[in-house]
């Protein structure tokens, strides 16, 4: 990673971005050059479309960079379309079956949004009852790869601690091109939003976004009180999260801060450097699978592989939520000690991956040098048994993680 | 499959895509090859027309009556090549041979210029994909870490083995 895109990537984003979700908005105060410095990491990141907003009707828009950002909205506008044309199709599926879901994130927020394309999808988020979870999974099998878009959810999962029969209680019902979409209550869906996006660590700038269109549509009645919970924890979560879409992106207003005020005194001083050092590397820290795998490129280079093995470990936001830990001024490292701990078990899956790396490397370095086939042979068998040991499918590592 | 005729009524493919309109151009996503294409105005306009029914000159001629501009028949044809070429036409049609001895820009310019409306331009969306929940980036991608590549091997020049 660039020493540039190090120090300045997650604040050029946060420039790019700042309150592109609104109905009328100006060129961001961004060079070309800046622009040009953090396209790949804001198109990467989802967000391309939402900066094509900002600057189409500038002189950035007809410049080379801008160009890119063009494409990423047209993709976005073209797979929004796709989007919605599944969402109808699933949402027939579930409905001739008896089932009633309710869709959160993707098109319930995109929706938000003054004009289509601006959000990028990735795939369609569905929360079904519990009586009705299997016959929802059946009904997603039968329609082939169309089912395999969705994420189903029984009833809230990981996603929010509400009651399921409140939640849909206060759930309504929208229009998506002639077909009604069940969505979130604003108050849940604003939480919702929240929380996700703080449990994968807050790497995705347009996540941000989504909160910021979410938190500035709410309606007049909007309640606080039930967006935040009871839970003191969250609600500090939902409070930061909000504060820090204020602090980067300039979204909400004074109102609404000294009305969480209760719940968010300031924000914790690691807060913002840590959400713009993410946002830089634009690296998603949901792939923990291959996350020690992928160092082994960097073997050679001592500097870029501590570069590298710190920001793996440099997941203060994701460490936090993870172990319901508070947003405070308290120093996070026992937070990412303690993920760290608890994703202990997936050591030998990552070590397996090296493995398999190592041996690769090793085979057709070996060939190329001419080096006899017995020993090539016997490093393969070598490095088949140490696979086999670090499987995390055996029955001994199994029996060994769990206890 | 498409079938070639000798005729010269090209017809617009409508099965296997999605289209979205936008005020200056039309995106279309072809579901079949999966490819994304955008067409400019006046591509967009020459490809609505294509009914099966309606020759190459009289779709010129429509086109100047609507638009009350001079609508040059070469900018028909020159859109029915790309169209044809990205299979935006439901059947390929013989298509008439560009005028020798001028590049395809030369031809655009001085079409532009003679018409007083913009050639038409089509072209194929290709752009860095957003990061997605399962998937990484390809070879010769651009990357920050490794652990962005399906390869697992950013170099150092920034791109994914």
């Amino acid at each position: 990673m660039s020493e540039f895109l190090k120090n300045r990537g997650g604040e050029l984003i946060a420039k790019a971005l700042a309150g592109s979700w609104r109905s009328s908005v100006g060129p961001p105060q961004i060079s070309s050059a800046e622009l040009s410095q953090v396209a790949q990491l804001l198109i990467q990141a989802g967000a391309g479309a939402l900066v094509w907003r900002r600057i189409r009707g500038s002189a950035l828009g007809t410049s080379k960079v801008g160009a890119q950002f063009q494409q990423a909205y047209r993709l976005h506008r073209l797979e929004g379309v796709v989007h919605r044309q599944k969402i109808k199709q699933i949402l027939a599926g579930l409905r001739a079956a008896g089932i009633e879901p309710v869709l959160v994130k993707g098109w319930s927020v995109a929706r938000l949004y003054p004009e289509a394309g601006l959000r990028h999808y990735v795939d369609v988020d569905l929360c079904v009852g519990g009586n009705d979870y299997a016959r929802a999974q059946q009904v997603l099998a039968n329609l082939g790869d169309d089912g395999l878009y969705v994420d189903l959810h029984r009833e809230l999962d990981h996603l929010d601690l509400k009651d399921w029969d409140e939640f849909v209680a206060r759930s309504q019902l929208i229009s998506v091109d002639g077909t009604e979409v069940r969505v979130p209550g604003a108050e849940d869906h604003l939480r919702i939003l929240c929380i996700h996006w703080l449990r994968h660590g807050a790497w995705k700038p347009a996540g941000l976004c989504d909160i910021a269109v979410a938190l500035e549509s709410r309606p007049v009645e909007f309640d606080w009180q039930r967006c935040l919970g009871s839970d003191h924890v969250r609600a500090g979560w939902v409070a930061c999260t909000i504060g820090l879409a204020n602090e980067l992106l300039g979204a909400g207003s004074a109102d609404i801060l000294s009305a969480l005020s209760a719940q968010r005194e300031r924000l914790p001083r690691w807060l913002v450097p840590a959400v713009l050092r993410q946002w830089g590397r634009s690296l998603s820290p949901n792939y923990r699978e291959p996350a020690l795998p992928a160092l082994f490129g960097q073997l050679t280079n001592g500097k870029e592989f501590v570069g590298e093995f710190f920001s793996r470990l440099d997941q203060p936001v994701r460490a936090t939520v993870a172990l319901h830990g508070r947003f405070n001024n308290w120093p996070r490292w026992p937070y990412q000690l303690g993920e760290l701990l608890l994703h202990s078990s997936e050591g030998p899956k990552q070590l397996a991956f090296m493995i398999t790396l190592a041996r690769e490397k090793v085979s057709s370095r070996w060939q190329r040098r001419g080096i006899s086939a017995t020993a090539r042979k016997a490093f393969t068998s070598l490095s088949n048994a140490l696979f086999s040991m670090s499987r995390p499918d055996q029955k001994a590592w199994k029996v060994f993680s769990k206890s | 499959m498409k079938r070639t005729t000798g005729l010269h009524l090209p017809k617009m493919r409508k099965q296997g895509l999605i289209i979205d309109e936008l005020p200056d151009e039309v995106l279309v996503y072809d579901l079949d090859r999966h490819k994304a294409h955008c067409l400019n105005r006046t591509a967009a306009l020459v490809w609505r027309r294509c009914d099966g029914k309606t020759s190459p000159p009289e779709i010129a001629d429509r086109l100047e009556l609507e638009l009350d501009q001079p609508f040059n028949e070469e900018l028909v044809w020159l859109a029915l090549r790309q169209l044809n070429k990205i299979n935006l036409l439901a059947e390929s049609i013989v298509l008439q041979p560009p005028r020798r001895g001028i590049s395809r820009r030369q031809m655009v310019q001085a079409l532009g210029i003679a018409a007083a409306i913009a050639a038409p331009v089509v072209t194929t969306i290709i752009s860095p994909t957003a990061v997605q929940a399962s998937t990484c980036i390809p070879s010769g991608g651009s990357c920050s870490t490794s652990a962005q590549c399906c390869s697992k091997d950013c170099k150092t020049n920034g791109k994914c083995r």
